[in-house]
């Protein structure tokens, strides 16, 4: 069993191809799990590797998805216990830790198509991490710079302003 | 950002603590929409009002906890006398921090009545603490012995730090910071290994156990020290006292330390640093009385009562902090003179004594009073005009401070005591406890407000202090 590893490739929205493990990704994405799934009873017999056609994620973002979905398949391998890494606190060394910060440390439009990915494919673990993210960004941030990472147009009045800043005076 | 559909940006939003989405309310009006829609914001359950001070009576040996209050304030707090506790009769906070009471290895929330046991806290260590060995000779039949010396030669003091607001409602960690026990220290100075008249206090590296609720265990965790240490050890053989308290203010930890230096311990990286006091008995040409270390308005706050002969002097500091980015990022420190007053006109123009006694009538219920057992229909008063939700008006002071008055007083009047009880934890007023009661006095108009008459409180850091509850719940549901 372990010696025939089957292989699926995924087609991004703009049509380039990526060989996947499908042990792997039937782990990582609940989507793909489905569509595999779906899959199974014609291609039992064959031999034939299968092609899923994943409309909504560009090549650029999904090669960056099953980056991360190699190494943490491969990182629980190792690892024995992959959830842990969620409880470590700052300072503390743990190599998926590591990996998550630096997988994360892009610009916001990167991550955005992230949070889109994850959501589609279904990869809690990723979702997490890449809303988590986006959270960050905003986390301790003042409403000005937080209109302006995200080229977002105040558009209240004056005097809502006011109000809404005084409801909320107690958090500046 | 507009590119999130609204359940994504929800879920984005859902992970921001309480300040950043109140922050996140004002950015536009569909962020708002979203953050109300999905009430991901619950402003009223966090520990933004000061409505009361909580007191831990000193007079019998059963100690009970009761409330100085205002009046509905109360009524919104049932657990505050911890009758939900199985051994509640022997009530002794090391700590409190923005709702949250440490009691012995307890974590206790009165407002929504829950808590939790911690684990065994661990006994600090001198030779630990310092990586050498600290006692000389030891022998094999003194080693149980030495064992003891060992543990107490160091007083450990317990800080609490959970910022349920700006950081998360649901995680607290608790630090073990040791004090030299400075007559321990002096009755084995002839055993120690050391010279402490060189030894650094603290040392260049801090190692210290700290509780974390997320992993829920004890652990050490080590910060360096930038700049100078506080002095050497035999330095703080001055300064006897282990009834210190700390503020939490924006990831970092201020502890009062001994010789009343403070210790800035940064939680976002692994970097401490020492502070001097504001000024010294001898600066002031007075004699301290009380140091107190305090949070308020913009920061971490420290008030010093001090006599000059027959009078009694308050003066008010603020902290402000740079980070120098060509030092390292170190912070430079500096206290600034905010207030500087002296106190019997505090005396002169309180209100007189009023002893009426029996039950407070209606009309009084525009007086902080004191609570003793909340269960007891009959003790809390009830509901009237003023809302529940309506938070105490400090501003609505009018008596203003004159130094003038001040001639009249007698030399007796002089005697009564003044005692500092606290800073309001978001508004520059401070509170004071006088013969009359209870008065609050506001650092900017000089103003002061009379909040309750012919009370007794039990002042001090630990048995009587400003309370701000808050009912997020489910704190310790992680951890049994």
């Amino acid at each position: 069993m372990a010696s025939e590893k089957k292989v699926v490739f995924l087609r991004s929205s703009d049509g380039e191809a990526f060989e996947v493990s499908e042990e792997v990704i039937s782990a990582a994405s609940v989507t793909i799990k489905g569509m595999i799934d779906e899959e199974s009873p014609s291609r039992a017999d064959t031999a034939a590797t299968t092609t899923l056609a994943i409309p909504n994620v560009t090549a650029a973002t999904l090669s960056r998805v099953l980056h991360y979905v190699n190494k943490h398949f491969d990182a629980a391998a190792v690892v024995g216990r992959p959830d842990d890494y969620i409880f470590c606190a700052p300072g503390d060394e743990h190599p998926l830790a590591r990996f998550d910060d630096d997988f994360v440390d892009v610009d916001n439009d990167t991550l955005i198509d992230l949070v889109h990915a994850a959501e589609y494919l279904h990869i809690k673990k990723l979702f997490d991490l890449t809303c988590k993210a986006v959270a960050d960004k905003l986390k301790g941030r003042t409403i000005d710079q937080i209109r302006e990472t995200f080229g977002i147009v105040n558009d209240y009045t004056v005097e809502e302003e006011v109000e809404v800043y005084r409801e909320n005076s107690w958090a500046f | 950002m507009e590119q999130l559909p609204d359940d994504m940006l929800a879920d984005v939003l859902g992970r921001l603590p309480p300040s950043s989405l109140a922050a996140s309310r004002c950015v536009c009006k569909h962020w708002c929409s979203i953050i109300d829609a999905r009430c991901l914001l619950r402003a009223d359950l966090l520990p933004l009002r000061l409505d009361a001070f909580y007191c831990i009576s000193v007079d019998t040996i059963d100690r009970l906890t009761y409330f100085f209050a205002s009046p509905w304030a109360a009524r919104r707090i049932p657990g505050g006398c911890l009758d939900f506790l199985k051994n509640y009769e022997n009530v002794e906070v090391e700590d409190h921090c923005n709702g949250l009471l440490l009691m012995y290895d307890m974590v206790v929330n009165p407002a929504t009545r829950e808590w939790a046991n911690l684990p065994t806290s661990p006994e600090p260590s001198i030779s630990d603490m310092l990586g050498v060995k600290v006692w000389a000779d030891p022998t094999t039949d003194q080693d149980q012995d030495q064992e003891k010396d060992n543990h107490d030669l160091l007083y450990p003091s317990f800080y609490l730090v959970y910022d349920p607001v700006a950081e998360s409602p649901q995680h607290f960690e608790v630090f073990l910071v040791p004090l030299l026990f400075v007559h321990v220290l002096l009755d084995n100075r002839e055993n120690i290994a050391i010279d402490i008249d060189d030894q650094e206090w603290p040392p260049s590296t801090l190692r210290i156990h700290v509780f974390s609720s997320r992993r829920w265990r004890w652990e050490v965790r080590s910060w360096v020290r930038q700049g100078e240490p506080a002095g050497t050890m035999a330095d703080m053989l001055q300064d006897d006292c282990w009834d210190r308290k700390a503020v939490y203010f924006r990831g970092a930890l201020y502890v009062h330390c001994q010789n009343d230096s403070l210790m800035r311990i940064a939680l976002s990286n692994d970097k401490y640093q020492m502070m001097k006091p504001p000024a010294t008995g001898g600066e002031l040409a007075g004699k301290v009385d009380t140091f107190y270390l305090g949070k308020s308005e913009k920061g971490v706050y420290s008030a010093l009562l001090y006599w000059v002969g027959h009078c009694l002097h308050l003066r008010v500091w603020i902290l402000k902090e740079e980070e120098d980015k060509e030092n390292d990022n170190m912070i430079h420190m500096e206290w600034v003179l905010k207030t500087n007053i002296s106190l019997p006109p505090l005396l002169a123009n309180s209100p007189p004594h009023n002893y009426h006694s029996g039950f407070a009538a209606a009309d009084d219920d525009d007086e902080w009073r004191v609570i003793r057992n909340y269960n007891n229909k009959e003790e809390v008063p009830p509901a009237t005009a003023h809302g529940d939700d309506d938070e105490w008006d400090f501003d609505n002071a009018d008596i203003v401070l004159d130094e003038a008055k001040d001639n009249k007083l007698t030399k007796a009047d002089r005697h009564y005591s003044i005692q500092f009880i606290g800073f309001h934890p978001y508004k520059e007023i401070v509170f004071f406890y006088v013969p009359s009661g209870a008065v609050s006095y506001n650092l900017n108009t000089s103003k002061f407000q009379r909040l309750g008459a012919r009370i007794s409180i039990p002042v001090g850091m630990r048995t009587c202090f400003p309370y701000m509850p808050g009912w997020i719940r489910g704190l310790f549901e992680n951890t049994l």
